[in-house]
């Protein structure tokens, strides 16, 4: 058979021998901290969303951190806008690289953004976040509580043993649906104000909202 | 002054070690700026003693970025001397002989050199001129960058029917009626597109390493298999009959001057157009600014070609300011280094205006250099092995794939080395092999 003919079913028998060893290869699933281990390589990551903003130019660029500790951060640069929220527990595939002396995963396309959690698929009792407030600061919260001192656009939000209670500020565009004394859950951002030196759940975005617990 | 003196250093060294890699044949100008990017700390602390002359650390950094960039612009002159001078294949049997390797076939290999400089230096005076044009076009106010991404896709798969149905091989293999052969062509190009994008949806989900711990681009076996291989293996094979080489100053009649301006112009619009539309090529660059004038000299694609490698080159500098993307392994690097302003207002910012400098000095360098070399190259090529020469070649990029990307590499090479053969055995342009970066890309915006 001449060169020509030959040459055809080598390069489909090669690539198909590519194909079977591709099987074979993953990219590496790995910690927050390791990250700076693994510089040029797929990586597989995964961690809270603590801080996300759309560039100019239609990048996104994300910070996830360990939810547990939450000094254990990494930038996520995506080209293009993954749909996600402060809180959200994603996954995300993408090539470690050094930018201006700091680590980040730069993930080429939005799907290999994957929620694996979303944030209010998690409710907690309000204690949680008296205990562990560094664990979910700036992210999107769900959690439980008693409805005391409405007053306006706020009230407190205490917790069923009466021991903790945080402030509540609340957008009337939200959906609200409450009365004093009424156990609720409560969609916000946990923030901190540095003015009055507290932290408060603020109900401002559409996916917010303050519904009266069934039972 | 002394911030003066200092550009020019650095601008000269980089030339010259851009001589020295565009000369290596097989070694990519991105792999270059892959292995400078590995470097780039200890780059940065080496001139750390600058500072005690009163050198701010910013202007180092935009010395070191320039160095960078001369490098890339010099690699783009000089690579034009090894793929001239080798890899011709023998002219009687070769279906598809490039552009160059004709010229040298014919005993004027220098002539290819003269013209690709003189495309190179032109293209880098054609972006200056359209440095102002472009930033209001492409960046606000009339922010054409976001147009064209909202329509990526369309122009993608615009330039993919564009390469595939100008193939003008003819395959006689099933018989030479009518428009059968050309058709044949046509499908044969269009088959070769669709196993190299196959080809590089595989390769990018491999995880290779390097041996030796650096970067691990995996590009690099793929684009040296899927070009430079199959290109020099043919040569080897084919014992080519390389005449002695006429070195005479290129001269050009009026005809010929104005086609060189025209092709010139063609080509640094599609060098320009390449460093905005991820996944364009210089290859692809070429075959459309081809496209765009009906008929052309082998000579004329030599100019087009190098005018659209330098435009590229100069113009990925230029948009890393106005589009904030790095389009190329130099401008990845250079990001890396210095803090890029945007350029959203009239004045440009003073980091681009100093690697203006560099890209306009490095320019007129290399062009002086590249003639001088293609000369030296031509009027002693007859007295070099030339076997040996190939042979040579492709051990050194066998060797350098094996150091960057190890066994998983070589593979990778050995796949993407069949690949490039199609084209050469078939007679069709080896441009459409770029379908490993188009296909990609074209899923990716799908």
């Amino acid at each position: 058979m001449k060169f020509k003919y030959l040459i055809i079913f080598i390069t489909i028998g090669l690539l198909f021998m590519l194909y079977v060893l591709s099987l074979f290869t993953h990219p590496a699933r790995i910690s927050l901290s390791d990250v700076s281990s693994y510089a040029d390589q797929q990586v597989i990551i995964q961690g809270t969303v603590t801080d996300y903003r759309t560039t100019a130019y239609g990048s996104q660029l994300i910070t996830i951190a360990d939810s547990l500790n939450r000094t254990n951060s990494v930038l996520l640069y995506i080209e293009g806008e993954a749909p996600i929220e402060y809180g959200d527990t994603i996954q995300a595939t993408g090539e470690v690289q050094q930018y201006k002396n700091q680590w980040e995963i730069v993930v080429n396309n939005p799907d290999s953004i994957i929620v694996l959690q979303k944030w209010d698929d998690l409710v907690f009792p309000l204690w949680e976040l008296a205990v562990h407030p560094d664990n979910y600061l700036n992210t999107n919260v769900h959690v439980t509580g008693i409805v005391t001192a409405p007053s306006g656009s706020s009230f407190l939000l205490a917790s069923t043993d009466g021991k903790y209670s945080i402030e509540v500020i609340y957008h009337s565009s939200c959906p609200h649906q409450f009365s004093k004394g009424d156990t609720v859950t409560v969609k916000a951002q946990f923030l901190y104000d540095a003015a009055t030196c507290r932290f408060l759940l603020s109900v401002t975005q559409p996916t917010h909202g303050i519904w009266r617990s069934e039972g | 002054m002394l911030d003066f003196l200092l550009i020019i250093i650095f601008c000269v060294l980089g030339v010259l070690l851009g001589i020295i890699t565009g000369l290596l044949p097989g070694l990519h100008v991105n792999n270059v700026a892959l292995i400078m990017l590995s470097l780039s700390s200890s780059i940065v602390g080496m001139f750390h003693p600058l500072l005690d002359y009163g050198i701010s650390e910013q202007f180092i950094l935009i010395i070191i970025a320039g160095f960078m960039i001369s490098v890339s612009i010099s690699h783009s002159f000089h690579d034009t001397i090894p793929t001239t001078f080798l890899g011709a294949p023998e002219e009687d049997t070769a279906l598809s002989v490039l552009p160059a390797h004709a010229l040298l076939l014919k005993g004027e290999g220098y002539k290819a050199v003269a013209l690709a400089s003189l495309g190179s230096y032109g293209a880098i005076l054609v972006c200056l001129a359209f440095l102002y044009p472009l930033r209001f076009i492409i960046g606000p106010p009339l922010l054409l960058y976001t147009t064209i991404r909202e329509i990526m896709i369309w122009i993608l798969l615009t330039v993919t029917i564009l390469m595939i149905a100008t193939e003008k091989a003819r395959i006689i293999d099933l018989g030479t009626n009518g428009r059968l052969p050309a058709l044949l062509g046509i499908l044969f190009a269009a088959f070769v597109f669709l196993l190299s994008g196959v080809f590089g949806l595989l390769v990018f989900h491999f995880h290779i390493q390097s041996p030796i711990g650096v970067p691990a681009p995996v590009l690099f076996p793929a684009l040296a298999g899927l070009f430079g291989f199959p290109t020099l293996l043919n040569s080897l094979f084919t014992k080519p009959e390389i005449p002695e080489q006429k070195v005479t100053p290129l001269r050009q009649n009026r005809i010929e001057q104005k086609s060189t301006y025209f092709s010139i112009l063609t080509g640094s619009l599609a060098g320009i157009l390449v460093s905005i539309i991820p996944g364009l090529t210089t290859a692809t660059g070429t075959v459309l600014a081809m496209n765009a004038r009906q008929k052309s000299s082998q000579e004329q694609t030599i100019v087009t070609l190098s005018s659209v490698n330098t435009a590229a080159a100069f113009s990925v500098t230029v948009m890393l300011f106005v589009i904030l993307r790095a389009r190329s392994g130099v401008t990845l690097a250079v990001r890396e280094i210095i803090v890029i302003e945007p350029w959203d207002s009239v004045v440009q910012p003073l980091g681009l205006t100093y690697l203006l400098m560099f890209l306009l000095l490095s320019g007129a360098l290399s062009y002086f250099l590249t003639l001088y070399l293609g000369k030296l190259f031509a009027k002693k090529f007859n007295k070099l092995p030339y076997q040996t020469l190939v042979v040579i070649t492709l051990l050194f990029v066998l060797i350098l794939v094996i150091l960057f990307t190890g066994i998983l590499g070589m593979v990778i090479l050995l796949v993407a080395t069949s690949i490039g053969f199609l084209p050469i055995c078939w007679g069709v342009r080896r441009s459409h092999c770029m379908g490993v970066l188009l296909i990609p890309i074209i899923l990716y915006f799908l």
